[in-house]
């Protein structure tokens, strides 16, 4: 017993070390967010087979997980330690400092002037994702749009008009609560960020939305935040929405119990819940004066990275360059969007998409401004402090100014002032 | 009963190589990591880039964070609770089990389900019987005509989230005392019957005396893990609402991956690990040094 | 013969049954209904859809229904899992027992010098959070070339249980009778012979209790996973807990599948192992 119980040791620790090691072949490392039930790790996952079949001496090791707290921790300090995969996607906004302040990823800038790198993305998407010493250093595959999404036979069962300005918003917010109906499903206690972000951008304006603390706390973040109070104070939400985080909200939406829902173009797919819904995506109602009714939260927060070791390793770089390419193709491109239902970051027109990825980019092309989300401007640090504030201020526990200025205080700490 | 140590010439080699590799482990993934940590306190370095040394600074905000004194505080309360309810129940019930003979087997598997089963798993059970809307407890009020009940709120939620924690480990406790009371000869209980004990004296007289040191090591463990807490707080509140369910483990946890500050996160765990060992040897000073074997 | 003898047994231990007894059996019975309901709430629901588990909660699904099953082999290759998670906790189990108990030795049967101090390192060890020791851990993994590979698990594994295995062997063997071992050594038997014929022995029960813990603590260790080993190939079966409830937060059945399917092995394991505390239990009484 003892003897066998040795040799599985030995086995094992001899073969541990034997997993990863390569023969002469190529081997590129990737990293994707397209795993577990995003809706693109199917297509994904076939263009990598796919390239595999096409170039026999290149293997490829997927390594795609779907982004939770601890996956990004293990990125970013991959990134740190010099064990960065030869090709990762991740985010492109405020995240993305600790990728490329490494010093390890590839500017793109000049590639994409001499060769077909970025071929077919749109000048206007690869502006949006300019890192802040002026390169660029991603290329974005899909973006997202946020609005409200409604349930449409709800909203007809009880004849309410869609919410298209604060007046109907608060009619229908009464008519539904009279029926024992959520009017609006959020989780303000765990994950009220999509709700920060659309009161701020519709009781300020995009311009307000979008100030970040360069110039300390913006009033339309203080108005955005009481708006949040007197939503709750109305009864909008659900009774236990300071316990909840989205999957209670979602949940909630997705059973029918709930008219609304502030939510990106990403959980279009899970609101229908099998087609037992009938959904449609608005933009957030003008919920003050200076917002304006058409504008929306969108964008591309997340690219394709090169790794500059991999990129100059000569072994490597046609093989690297090759799958850049065709991850960042067009015809990929369209594939993923068709199946995510999210902005194409190149010139392409997805086809097939259901009614409400349709009405999403309806008003998405007719928004006057677009802003990021405000996660997506400031240091994560002081926007968690916002995050945690809301229930202190649903509770009346704390003011809106003072949440924001404690945010603002951990803005100065981490900012170095 | 003292323990008498013997001794003969190669015990200083005897006592390197033994305890060497074990050592050497411990000392590179558990010792070097934390005091790598404990360096990084003096640092802010969000995301764990471009690190900047502001001495004390994470020490000083320690002290004046608000959250942090309530995480502490409830840390506090979670310990009280661990030592009384968990190790309590798990000692009742293992000299329970241990005085049947029909079932021993049965309830030995059973009791040790919920630490099978993984907290991830267990938080969603919670998650659903307390759920206001369709949840099972207020399924149970609304049936029988009361008003349901929102269990999370402010008032609740610590209780809530301290129920399953508690609950979850009494098989830890139970079968790590079952285990300790298996060295105690047969002997030993017979002398005790044939001297006319009853069962209550054959308890307290034999074998909670000779397992004294087996409860002595889960009173530090219950301890520390309760300062380590952090499961079904994390899946069930995330601390809240407004931090009132908040332990330390919750609020490390949340400094070093949701606002990834490395820095503070590691001064929240120095914090820890002073509490644990002002905590542990205290209760060791309480219990005093009461070696004893089986002779 | 046997069935008579049995029989025999059964009457036997009804007739002694007392007031007592009939107390303790209900005690005994509540707590393990707390106990038992969950698992059986979890494997019903790991056969239903969410909107029959949020409705009806606790009713039985109106067909064996098989769909989650097949969704969660689509999303990891669970065999493949399996093997890697028990590689992986079966290592980590085999060299905390050995080091531990060899360690635990040394510290219930000696007196030396820095005694004391490793008994406080002890105890600040249990006390390191996990979470932030990740990062440091992470960078030393990486620098070994460690990561992706099964060593990347087992090690820090290994470390993090060694503690409680360590305190929990020497509590176990400290109070253990010197006799046989005074004995041993007036016939001049190695320390390495007592630790291996006369305290490893004795001491089953504790190993087993250890083994499980370690065993049970390794394989759940789902954080540690996600951040050390991201390969396929090499990912323990806890994965899938992660994968399913990070993006199907809303589907209730799918997650409770992946909870099934994650318990089989440590339940299997566990009953396996419980044998042998009882096979110690009989050893310990006769040598006792």
């Amino acid at each position: 017993m003892k003897k066998i119980l040795m040799l599985t040791l030995v086995f094992v620790l001899i073969f541990s070390f034997g997993v990863v090691k390569a023969n002469e072949q190529v081997t590129l490392r990737v990293v994707t967010m397209f795993a577990g039930a995003d809706p693109v790790s199917e297509v994904y996952e076939k263009t990598i087979e796919q390239f595999m079949a096409d170039n026999p001496n290149v293997r490829i090791i997927d390594e795609s997980a779907t982004f939770d707290d601890s996956v990004k921790v293990r990125i970013e300090n991959d990134f740190a330690a010099g064990n960065e995969p030869d090709i990762t996607m991740y985010f492109t906004d405020a995240q993305a400092t600790p990728v490329v302040e490494s010093g390890r990823v590839m500017p793109l800038d000049d590639l994409i002037a001499e060769t077909e790198i970025g071929d077919g993305i749109l000048p206007s998407v690869l502006e949006q994702v300019r890192y802040s010493d002026g390169n660029i250093y991603a290329i974005p595959i899909t973006g997202f749009y946020e609005g409200l999404i409604l349930n449409v036979d709800l909203f007809e069962k009880y004849g309410v008009d869609y919410p298209t300005s604060w007046d109907k918003l608060v009619a229908a917010i009464d008519t539904f609560n009279a029926n024992g109906i959520t009017p609006m499903a959020v989780g303000l206690g765990i994950t009220p960020h999509y709700q920060i972000e659309h009161s701020i951008l519709k009781v300020g304006s995009a311009e307000g939305h979008d100030a970040g603390f360069e110039n300390g706390v913006n009033e339309a973040w203080i108005e955005g935040l009481k708006n949040i109070k007197e939503l709750y104070d109305m009864g909008a939400f659900q009774k236990d929405t300071l316990t909840q985080g989205w999957e209670g909200a979602r949940g909630l939406f997705k059973q029918g119990k709930a008219a609304m829902i502030v939510e990106g173009s990403w959980a279009i797919a899970d609101s229908q819940n099998e087609g037992k819904n009938n959904v449609t995506m608005i933009p957030y109602p003008k919920s003050g004066p200076e917002g304006n009714p058409t504008d929306m939260i969108a964008g591309f927060t997340s690219g394709l990275y090169l790794s500059k070791e991999a990129y100059q390793d000569e072994a490597k770089q046609e093989a690297v360059v090759k799958l850049f390419k065709r991850l960042t193709s067009a015809e990929f491109i369209k594939a993923a969007a068709e199946a995510n239902g999210g902005l194409p970051a190149a010139k392409v027109t997805p086809e097939g998409l259901a009614q409400p990825y349709l009405d999403g980019l309806n008003a998405f092309q007719q928004a006057e401004n677009i802003s990021l989300p405000i996660d997506a401007q400031i240091p994560r640090p002081a926007w968690q402090e916002i995050v945690k504030g809301i229930g202190y201020i649903c509770a009346d526990r704390k003011t809106a100014e003072e949440v924001l200025d404690d945010a603002y205080q951990i803005y100065l700490e981490v900012s170095g002032n | 009963m003292e323990v008498v140590f013997i001794k003969t010439k190669d015990d200083k080699k005897v006592i390197f190589f033994f305890l060497f590799p074990a050592l050497l482990m411990m000392t590179i993934f558990l010792f070097y990591p934390i005091v790598r940590s404990f360096y990084k306190t003096f640092y802010i370095a969000v995301q764990n880039i471009n690190p900047r040394f502001v001495g004390l600074h994470n020490y000083r905000k320690l002290l004046t964070d608000p959250a942090v004194w309530i995480a502490t505080k409830n840390t506090f309360i979670f310990m009280i609770a661990a030592v009384i309810f968990q190790v309590g129940i798990g000692i009742v019930l293992a000299v329970l089990v241990d005085m049947i003979r029909a079932g021993k087997e049965f309830f030995k598997t059973v009791y040790f389900f919920p630490i099978v089963m993984s907290a991830a798993s267990l938080g969603l059970l919670f998650k659903l019987l307390y759920n206001y809307n369709s949840g099972l407890l207020n399924a149970f009020l609304i049936n029988f005509g009361y008003e349901p009940v929102l269990w999370l709120d402010a008032s609740k939620a610590l209780l809530m989230v301290m129920i399953p924690t508690l609950w979850q480990y009494v098989g830890f406790y139970f079968v790590i005392i079952l285990t300790a009371m298996t060295k105690i000869p047969e002997q030993l209980y017979e002398v005790a019957y044939l001297e006319g004990a009853s069962t209550i004296q054959r308890v307290t007289k034999v074998t909670l005396p000779l397992i004294f040191e087996d409860i002595k090591v889960i009173l530090v463990l219950a301890i520390t893990g309760a300062l380590r807490v952090f499961d079904f707080v994390w899946l069930i509140t995330q601390g809240g609402p407004f931090d009132s369910s908040q332990v330390l483990g919750t609020y490390m946890y949340s400094a070093v991956f949701q606002r990834r500050l490395f820095g503070y996160g590691s001064t929240i765990a120095i914090l820890i690990i002073v509490l644990g060992v002002i905590i542990t040897s205290i209760t060791n000073k309480l219990l005093g040094k009461r070696d004893v074997s089986i002779d | 013969m046997i069935f008579l003898k049995l029989l025999t047994r059964i009457q036997d231990y009804f007739e002694d049954i007392s007031m007592g007894k009939f107390v303790i059996y209900m005690v005994l019975i509540a707590w393990a209904s707390t106990t038992i309901m969950p698992l059986l709430w979890v494997t019903n629901n790991s056969f239903r859809t969410t909107e029959e588990i949020v409705n009806h909660p606790f009713s039985l699904p109106s067909s064996f229904n098989l769909e989650n099953y097949e969704l969660a082999q689509a999303r990891v290759a669970i065999l493949n899992s399996y093997k890697n998670s028990i590689i992986m906790s079966g290592t980590t189990v085999i060299i905390v027992l050995f080091l531990g108990g060899l360690a635990g030795y040394v510290i219930a049967r000696f007196d030396f010098v820095f005694k004391s101090v490793i008994k406080k390192l002890l105890v600040i060890g249990l006390m390191i959070p996990a979470f932030v020791t990740v990062v440091p851990v992470y960078e030393l993994l990486i620098k070994f070339d460690l990561v992706n590979t099964y060593l990347a698990l087992i090690l820090p594994h290994t470390a993090g249980n060694l503690v409680f295995a360590i305190m929990m062997l020497a509590a176990y063997m400290s109070s253990l009778s010197t006799e046989i071992e005074e004995a041993a050594l007036l016939d001049g038997a190695s320390r390495w012979q007592i630790f291996t014929r006369i305290f490893v022995p004795m001491s089953r029960p504790a190993f087993a209790t250890v083994g499980i813990f370690t065993f049970l603590w390794s394989y759940n260790d789902l954080f540690s996973a996600l951040v050390y080993v991201s390969h396929k190939e090499v990912q323990p079966i806890t994965v899938l807990l992660a994968k399913v409830s990070t993006m199907y937060g809303t589907d209730l059945g799918l997650q409770a599948t992946a909870v099934v399917i994650t318990v089989i092995p440590v339940l299997l394991v566990y009953i396996i192992l419980q044998k042998q505390i009882i096979k110690g239990l009989t050893q310990g009484a006769v040598k006792g």
